[in-house]
C-alpha cells in the first residue's frame, strides 16, 4: 500500500479510530495486524520473510540474555550473533544481491572465456527489507552492548519490526526509542490530543503535497533527460541532474513526514530523517541532515565498531570508504550505487585533507571565512558536489552517468534557456510554473527549519489562524488540483521502496 | 474550575469552529475545481442531477441508441411529454440497472423506457474497463455507485467511485467551454446531423426470425432485476430496441428471446427493428452511416412513432407550459436555435440569408466592408445593397435584426465593444484596417472584401464566420 493511495486514505482513519477506541492493553496487538496487513497488501506471500527475520532476531535477544545470565563467555555471545547476522543478511543478500553477484561472476567468466552461470530463479525484492532488516539487526547489537532490555514479548517485538508507518522505507528506528514506546503503549498519556493529531496530520500533508505535488512532477522531467541523456547539451542535462537531486529529496523525504506525521498521530514519536541537507555547508555536514537514521546507523554498527576516528588517519580514511561503500551497495544492487557512495566517502577526506590549505589560502583571493558570502559559497559546493553524485545514482549503469557529465560540461548550448528547449523535456511551461511556485513553497518551510528550527506544522502554530487556514487549505486544494494521482496516471513507487 | 472549564470548552468550540470552516471552505472549492474538471465525455448525469425533483414523467434509460434515436425535446413540443434520456454509450443492462435506481432517488417517473440493444452482446467481458469508467464516471459517490463498480473489470474501483482522482489532471486542458454551465446535450439527447447513406439491400428484413437464443445470464439477470424494480415501485416498464440497420437474423434471435421475457411479466417490448415501414425508416436518409446510431431525421422519426405509443397507452401530463419545466423549454430554445444554425448554413441565397438574420431578436451580427471591396460586381454586394447597407464605401455595422447598434464609415481609428455574458465582442479599425474580435480571437481574413459573423444569443456561439474576398471574385469561405 502505498501512503499516496487512496487506500492509505481510506486504511489510515480506520486504523487509528479504533487504535483510539480499543482497550490500552491491546492497543499494540492492533498496531501489529494493522501493520502486517499494511505489508501484505503489497505481496502477502513476503510477509513470511519479514516475520522469519523478526523470530529469529528475538530468539537471539532471548539467548544472548540467557547466555549472559548462565554467565557464559563473550564468545558464546557473539558467535550467537555472527548466525544471527549471517542469516539474516544473507537472506537480503539473496533477495537483493544475488543477480547482481552473478551478473558479476558471468562478467569475468566471460572475460576469462568460459562457459557463463545461468540464472537459476527470478527473485522479486522484497518491499523494505533493508530497512526492516537493519532495525532487526541493530537490536540484536544494542542487546548485546546491554543498552536496551531484552523484549520478551514476541508481538511487542513483532511491532517494533514492522511499525507500518516507517516499515517500508524507514526512518530506521532505534530500540530504545521506539520498542520503549511500545512498551509503554498501555501507559501512554496521550496528552494534548488537539495538537498531537492535528500538527501530526499537518505535517503528513506536507509530506503528501512534496511527493504528490514536486517529486512526481519533477520526475517526469527527470526521466526524460536520463532515459536519453545522449540527445541533450549541458542545459538541459542540468536541469535533470537538479531535479532529481529535487525529485530524490522531496520523494524521500516525504515518505519520512508522512511517516512521522503517521506515528504522532498515534502517540509515538520517532526521528527525523532530513534536516534541509541541501542547505548543508559540507559533505560531513549533509550526512548530518540526509537520511539522518541511515547514517548515524552506519556510524553506530560499521564506522565506530571499525575504529571510528579514534586511530591513525590512514585507518580513519579506510573506514569512512568502507562505510561508503557499503552505504552505496545499501541502497541498490548496482555499481553505480557503490560509486554514488565512494563519492561522498572521496568527498570528505579530500574536504578533511584540503581545510588546512583553504583556511591559508581563502584570506589571499578574498574569502572572509565565515561570512555569509562564504557559506554560501560552502552551500553552493555542497549542492554541486551532491548532484555530480546523484547523477551516478540516478544513471543505467556507469558508463552512462560519465557519458550524462561528459555532455554536461562539454555540449556548451546557453541558447536552451530562452529558446523553450526546456519545455519539450516532459514539462510544459504550465507544468514548470506550478513546480517553481511548490519549490520556492518547499523552499520556504527549509529556511525556517533551518533558521527556527521548527517543523512547518510547529511553526503554523506560532501564526494567526487565518494564515494557518490559508497555507493548510493551500495544500490540500494544491495537492488535490494539482497532485499527480489517480486514473492514468501511474502512482509511483516511493524510489526509497527498492533499497 | 467552572471558569477553566468554561475557557476550555469555548477554546474548543472555537477551534472546532475553525476547523469546520476549513474543511467547508476547501471543500466547497475542490467541488467545484472536480466538477469543471470532470466534464468531459458528455456527463449526462450532470443534466439529470441539475433538474428539478420529481419533474421527470418518461425517463429513458440504455445505451448510445437511446441517446442517438430519442429527443425528449421533439417529445415535449409535440406532446407535452418530460422526458430524459439517461444513456451511457454501451452500456451493458447491468449498469443501467443502477442508473435506474439513481435515477429513482430523485425522480418518480411513470414510465421508464428501457433500451434492449446491447443484450446482443455475448461476452459480457466486452463491457471493459473502458466503458465502466465511461457510464459510471460521473455517477455520485454512493452505495448504488459501489455495488454498480463491482460488476465491471475496473482498473481501479476507488479511482472511479471518487471519479476526480481520473479527472482532476485535466487541470491543464480546461477551456472555456468547461466553465460553462449549459450542457452539450438537450435532455440527453445527442443532436446529430450527419446523413450518410446506409445501403438499403443490405438491411435486413428480421421479421421472418422465429427463433430465439438466450441472452448471457447475466444479462438476463438484471434484465429481470430491472422489470421487477420496476414493478416494485409501480413505475410501467417499457423495452425498446431502437430501430438501427446492420441488425442480422442471428441477433434478432436475441431480441426474440427478450419478447418472451417480456410476455412472461406482460410488459410491451417494442423492437423498432420489426417496424421500419410504420416508422418510416429509410436509412438513405436517417442513418448516420455506421449501422448502428440514427441520425436527427431518423430520431425524429422514431420518436414520433415512440411518443404515440407512450401518449396512447399511459396518462402523461402535458407539461408545456407549466411551472417548473423551464429546463425543457429551455432546451427546446436550445435545439431550435441549432437546428436553425445547421438550415441557415445551407442557403445560397445570401439576400434570403440577410432577411433571415435580420428577422431574428436573438442573432447579432457584424458586416464590414473592407479596403478596395468594389473590384467588380457581385450578388453579396447586390444583397447588401438590397438589405440597405451602404456599398459605396467601406463600414462596419453590428446589427440586431433591424437595429444598428454601431456604424463607421471606414473611420482610419475607431473602437468599440459589447459583452455577451461573459464573452465580448470588439470591432476596431486601425489605420483604416477594419478588425472583429470575439474574447480576443481576431477575424479578419481577408483584405479586400466584405466580411459577416454572427453570433447566436441563445447558444452563446458565434455560428457564422464567412468572408468574400474581392481578390479572387468574392469567393465565399466559411
Amino acid at each position: 500500500m502505498l501512503f499516496n493511495s487512496l487506500d492509505f486514505l481510506i486504511f489510515f482513519p480506520i486504523v487509528v479510530l479504533i487504535y483510539f477506541l480499543i482497550p490500552k492493553k491491546i492497543k499494540y496487538l492492533w498496531l501489529l495486524a494493522a501493520s502486517y496487513y499494511f505489508y501484505m497488501c503489497w505481496n502477502p506471500k513476503y510477509i513470511l520473510l519479514m516475520l522469519l527475520s523478526t523470530v529469529l532476531t528475538w530468539i537471539t535477544g532471548l539467548a544472548l540474555e540467557n547466555f549472559r545470565e548462565k554467565g557464559l563467555s563473550k564468545k558464546w555471545q557473539k558467535g550467537c550473533i555472527a548466525a544471527c547476522f549471517i542469516i539474516n543478511l544473507g537472506i537480503l543478500a539473496l533477495f537483493k544481491y544475488f543477480d547482481f553477484f552473478l551478473e558479476n561472476i558471468n562478467l569475468i567468466l566471460e572475460k576469462l572465456g568460459m562457459q557463463m552461470v545461468e540464472k537459476p530463479f527470478d527473485l522479486l525484492l522484497p518491499v523494505g527489507i533493508s530497512f526492516y532488516t537493519f532495525q532487526a539487526l541493530s537490536y540484536i547489537v544494542d542487546v548485546y552492548r546491554e543498552e536496551v532490555k531484552v523484549e520478551k514479548n514476541l508481538a511487542r517485538y513483532a511491532l517494533f519490526v514492522s511499525f507500518f508507518p516507517q516499515l517500508v522505507a524507514g526512518p530506521i528506528e532505534r530500540t530504545d526509542n521506539l520498542l520503549r514506546q511500545i512498551n509503554h503503549i498501555p501507559t501512554m498519556k496521550l496528552k494534548n490530543h488537539y495538537e498531537r493529531i492535528t500538527d501530526g496530520l499537518v505535517y503528513m500533508l506536507y509530506g503528501f503535497f512534496l511527493k504528490m505535488v514536486i517529486a512526481d512532477r519533477i520526475s517526469l522531467m527527470v526521466d526524460t533527460v536520463f532515459d536519453s541523456w545522449y540527445i541533450y547539451g549541458t542545459v538541459e542535462l542540468i536541469a535533470g541532474a537538479v531535479g532529481f537531486a529535487i525529485q530524490i529529496y522531496c520523494d524521500f523525504a516525504s515518505y519520512s513526514i508522512i511517516a512521522v506525521g503517521a506515528a504522532q498521530v498515534m502517540g509515538f514519536n520517532i526521528m527525523e530523517n532530513f534536516a534541509a541537507p541541501y542547505f548543508s555547508c559540507s559533505i560531513k555536514e549533509f550526512w548530518r541532515r540526509w537520511h539522518i537514521s541511515l547514517s548515524t546507523w552506519f556510524k553506530d554498527y560499521v564506522y565506530i565498531p571499525l575504529g571510528g576516528n579514534r586511530c591513525s588517519r590512514g585507518r580513519k580514511y579506510r573506514n569512512l570508504m568502507i562505510t561508503f561503500l557499503a552505504s552505496g551497495l545499501w541502497h541498490g544492487a548496482n555499481w553505480t550505487y557503490v560509486v554514488w557512495g565512494g563519492l561522498h566517502g572521496l568527498y570528505q577526506i579530500v574536504g578533511e585533507l584540503l581545510f588546512p590549505v583553504k583556511q591559508k589560502f581563502y584570506p589571499y583571493i578574498g574569502i572572509s571565512i565565515g561570512s555569509i558570502s562564504h557559506k554560501l559559497g560552502q552551500i553552493l559546493t555542497t549542492f554541486f558536489l551532491t548532484v555530480i553524485a546523484w547523477v551516478f545514482f540516478r544513471a543505467e549503469d556507469i558508463g552512462a552517468a560519465l557519458g550524462y557529465l561528459k555532455n554536461m560540461f562539454t555540449r556548451w548550448n546557453p541558447w536552451a534557456i530562452v529558446d523553450k528547449s526546456l519545455y519539450q523535456i516532459g514539462l510544459s511551461v504550465y507544468e514548470w510554473n506550478i513546480l517553481l511556485a511548490s519549490l520556492v513553497f518547499m523552499l520556504l518551510v527549509d529556511v525556517i527549519r533551518l533558521v527556527r528550527h521548527e517543523r512547518i506544522d510547529r511553526f503554523l502554530n506560532t501564526q494567526g489562524a487565518l494564515a494557518k487556514g490559508i497555507v493548510i487549505g493551500g495544500m490540500i486544494l494544491v495537492i488535490g488540483m494539482f497532485g499527480q494521482y489517480g486514473g492514468g496516471f501511474d502512482a509511483k513507487q516511493f524510489i526509497y521502496f527498492q533499497f | 474550575m467552572q471558569n477553566s472549564l468554561f475557557i476550555s470548552s469555548s477554546k474548543y468550540i472555537k477551534r472546532i469552529g475553525a476547523l469546520l470552516l476549513l474543511v467547508i471552505t476547501v471543500a466547497l472549492a475542490f467541488h467545484q475545481f472536480a466538477r469543471v474538471t470532470g466534464k468531459y465525455q458528455d456527463p449526462v448525469l450532470y443534466d439529470f442531477y441539475d433538474l428539478k425533483r420529481n419533474s421527470v414523467d418518461v425517463l429513458f434509460v440504455g445505451s448510445s441508441h437511446v441517446y442517438c434515436s430519442i429527443n425528449p425535446v421533439q417529445l415535449f413540443e409535440d406532446k407535452g411529454i418530460a422526458g430524459f434520456n439517461l444513456a451511457g454509450g454501451s452500456q451493458p443492462v447491468w449498469f443501467s440497472y443502477h442508473y435506474i435506481k439513481e435515477a429513482l432517488k430523485t425522480q418518480s417517473p411513470k414510465v421508464i423506457v428501457l433500451d434492449v440493444y446491447t443484450v446482443r452482446v455475448n461476452d459480457d467481458a466486452y463491457f471493459d474497463s473502458r466503458n465502466a469508467q465511461m457510464n459510471l464516471l460521473h455517477m455520485k459517490p454512493s452505495y448504488n455507485k459501489w455495488q454498480a463498480l463491482q460488476l465491471a473489470e475496473v482498473d481501479s474501483r476507488i479511482d472511479v467511485f471518487f471519479g476526480f482522482p481520473i479527472t482532476h489532471s485535466r487541470y491543464l486542458s480546461l477551456q472555456k467551454v468547461d466553465f460553462d454551465e449549459e450542457s452539450t446535450m438537450f435532455l440527453g439527447y445527442h443532436y446529430q446531423p450527419r446523413i450518410v447513406a446506409y445501403e438499403p439491400e443490405k438491411v435486413k428484413d428480421v421479421r421472418q426470425v422465429q427463433e430465439t437464443e438466450a441472452v448471457t445470464p447475466k444479462t438476463e439477470e438484471y434484465l429481470r432485476k430491472c422489470i421487477e424494480l420496476c414493478r416494485e415501485k409501480g413505475i410501467d416498464l417499457v423495452l425498446t430496441n431502437s430501430p438501427w440497420p446492420d441488425i442480422t437474423l442471428d441477433l434478432q434471435k436475441r431480441y426474440n428471446y427478450i419478447q418472451e421475457i417480456a410476455d412472461e411479466y406482460g410488459i410491451p417490448f417494442l423492437n423498432g427493428c420489426l417496424y421500419n415501414e410504420e416508422i418510416g425508416m429509410d436509412y438513405t436518409v436517417d442513418s448516420m452511416g455506421d449501422g448502428g446510431h440514427l441520425n436527427y431525421t431518423g430520431a425524429t422519426k422514431y420518436t414520433r412513432w415512440l411518443g404515440d405509443y407512450l401518449k396512447q397507452n399511459y396518462e402523461l401530463p402535458d407539461r408545456r407550459g407549466s411551472k417548473g419545466y423551464e429546463a425543457w423549454e429551455h432546451q427546446s430554445r436550445r435545439l431550435a436555435a441549432i437546428l436553425r444554425r445547421d438550415e441557415w448554413k445551407k442557403l445560397e441565397d445570401m439576400g434570403e440569408y440577410l432577411e433571415r438574420l435580420a428577422s431574428s431578436e436573438e442573432l447579432y451580427y457584424v458586416i464590414s466592408l473592407n479596403g478596395d471591396f468594389q473590384k467588380e460586381g457581385s450578388s453579396v454586394l447586390d444583397a447588401l445593397a438590397g438589405r440597405g447597407f451602404d456599398t459605396e464605401k467601406n463600414g462596419l455595422y453590428v446589427m440586431n435584426a433591424e437595429e444598428t447598434l454601431f456604424y463607421s464609415e471606414g473611420a482610419e481609428e475607431y473602437t468599440w465593444w459589447k459583452y455577451f455574458g461573459d464573452s465580448v465582442l470588439h470591432v476596431q479599425s486601425r489605420e483604416g484596417v477594419q478588425e472583429i474580435f470575439w474574447d480576443g480571437d481576431k477575424f479578419s481574413k481577408i483584405k479586400n472584401g466584405v466580411h459577416i459573423w454572427v453570433y447566436d444569443s441563445t447558444l452563446h456561439e458565434v455560428v457564422r464566420k464567412l468572408s468574400f474576398d474581392a481578390d479572387k471574385n468574392y469567393e465565399k469561405a466559411e
